[in-house]
């Protein structure tokens, strides 16, 4: 026998090494908790939603720029044909110096034959600005390439008067760009209009306490409210409530678009009562198998067991299910061999009533 | 790899670090946490959401100390919390359990190895549990471990006194048995 004093010094020892073998089921959760970050804490999120608002500010601020500089280029063009329809009989070189004291802030010389697309582009650009922030947002990730060059090359002066036409094709093109973004973007909101749908389960084998709960449909982010002051903002897992009782869960979930859904579910935790197991035959003596008459009960409240012998006599009673009939009759001592029989009544916490009665082979 | 190097990738991301770091621990973690556990179920819920918490914080690792102690922390931590969030269990067992409570007579302990100590603690109140683990394993102070629970120093080592004698009779009883 060992010395049992220092029970410290005992567990301490005995568990300083001690290792097992873990379920591979772990490590898979892990990586995919740690891979998606599928539960964006708020930090993340807060940090999210300032880039996003960083990029729409960049976004109007090039938009603006953009609208500036062609207001300016469309000014300059006006003043540009009336120069040149007043002067009809112009040398061609001299216009080109005159584009070029006129160059400074916009690509110019290509304008006379751009113009109708930049009146178009313009429209377009003011039609931008007045769309709601949300959207900007959308479009922004989308097209924040093709409109931080627009910006880069509208502002470059310097470069302008030699790459005129490039410059010029470029921006043809960032507005064909822009328009196919914006048919897009439209058409996603136009077309999917946001629907969730959340299944919550109670899984009963287990402790009918703990809830699967899913979102079925494609979503940015959820954030689930268990009712019991608890949430989490996984996709799918398990919750644990810690008492029985009706629980709400709603579940919000936020799509691609920024849209918000909430959808209710209503959880009722109940725990099952009943009989799992009554021995009929039991051995009293004390060999460490069936030498009690222990019935099995899960989740009982009310519980009346009586055995009788043959004649109708009463051997045993309780209602405790814990005390257990060991062979013996009410004064205590051994009963007979030969068959009993027993009454059971009980009624379970989800107030279902068990009744059964059975007989006992009692052998020793 | 070296514990700076598994670190390093962690903080990086990289799959093969966290892998190389989880397969070197997680058994050892499992170990710790089966004992604040009563199941094995329970144990490697805590032991998922320890790494998650360790991946996650890798950063917040202070190279200093050693990265298992580190790692232990997090994994008792993440036992508090859950004990935490059934806090209820705390004061539900009163002496007049115990006695009930030693009626469970089946631990098959031929030597006192470590599984047989574990299916002791498992069978444990959780409270009881909790504050034994910190205590003489964990080597916690009782005004640390009434910080870290919100109880009161006296209720720490009243739980622990009371763990204390409920392991020391089933110790008895299994020696005896087992003679």
């Amino acid at each position: 026998m060992k010395n049992i004093n220092d029970i410290e010094e005992l567990f301490s020892k005995s568990f300083e090494n001690f290792e097992q073998e873990v379920n591979p089921s772990v490590w898979t959760n892990v990586q995919q908790a740690i891979q998606t970050p599928a539960a964006p804490s708020s930090a993340a999120s807060a940090a999210g939603k300032g880039i996003a608002l960083k990029y729409a500010a960049i976004a109007i601020l090039s938009v603006a720029t953009v609208t500036g500089a062609y207001f300016i280029a469309k000014e300059f063009n006006a003043n540009q044909n009336e120069t040149q329809s007043a002067l009809s009989v112009q040398e061609e070189g001299k216009t080109a110096t005159n584009n070029k004291t006129h160059i400074g802030t916009e690509p110019q010389s290509d304008l006379n034959n751009n113009s109708s697309e930049i009146i178009h582009h313009t429209i377009q650009t003011n039609r931008t600005e007045t769309k709601t922030e949300k959207e900007i947002n959308n479009e922004i990730k989308m097209s924040a390439n093709s409109e931080k060059e627009n910006t880069l090359t509208s502002t470059k002066p310097e470069f302008v008067s030699e790459n005129n036409t490039v410059t010029a094709e470029k921006n043809k093109q960032n507005a064909e760009q822009k328009e196919q973004v914006k048919e897009n973007t439209k058409e996603t909101v136009v077309v999917s209009t946001f629907e969730i749908d959340a299944e919550v389960n109670v899984l009963e084998d287990y402790d009918n306490k703990t809830i699967a709960f899913s979102i079925e449909n494609e979503v940015e982010k959820v954030e689930w409210n268990f009712g019991d002051g608890n949430s989490s903002s996984l996709l799918s897992g398990l919750h644990r409530y810690s008492n029985f009782g009706e629980y709400v869960v709603i579940a919000t979930a936020w799509s691609k678009n920024g849209q918000k859904k909430s959808i209710k579910k209503t959880v009722n935790l109940q725990l099952t009562s009943s009989i799992d197991f009554v021995p009929n035959v039991i051995t009293p003596n004390n060999d460490g198998s069936n030498d009690v008459f222990n019935v099995k009960l899960s989740n009982m409240q009310v519980f009346h067991l009586i055995i009788v012998d043959r004649f109708g006599v009463t051997v045993f009673e309780t209602t405790n299910t814990e005390i257990t009939w060991n062979g013996n009759d009410l004064n205590g001592s051994p009963c007979k061999n030969g068959t009993y029989s027993y009454v059971i009544k009980a009624v379970g916490t989800d107030n279902k009533t068990h009744n059964t009665n059975g007989t006992i082979q009692l052998l020793r | 790899m070296t514990d700076e190097q598994l670190v390093e990738g962690c903080v990086k991301k990289q799959a093969l670090a966290q892998k190389t770091l989880y397969d070197k621990y997680s058994r050892k973690m499992l170990g710790v946490c089966l004992r604040y556990a009563s199941s094995t179920d329970e144990a490697q819920d805590i032991l998922q959401d320890g790494f998650i918490k360790v991946f996650d914080k890798i950063e917040a690792f202070n190279a200093k100390g050693s990265l298992e102690g580190w790692i232990r922390r997090v994994m008792v931590n993440t036992a508090l919390d859950n004990f935490r969030k059934n806090k209820k269990h705390m004061n539900q067992t009163d002496v007049d359990d115990v006695k009930y409570l030693l009626k469970a007579d089946n631990f098959v302990v031929e030597s006192l190895e470590a599984k047989a100590l574990l299916k002791i603690i498992q069978t444990l109140p959780t409270g009881f549990r909790t504050v034994f683990n910190l205590y003489a394993i964990e080597g916690y102070s009782h005004k640390e471990i009434g910080v870290m629970l919100d109880v009161s120093e006296g209720t720490s080592k009243s739980q622990y006194s009371r763990a204390r004698a409920y392991i020391q009779k089933i110790l008895e009883k299994e020696n005896i048995t087992t003679r």
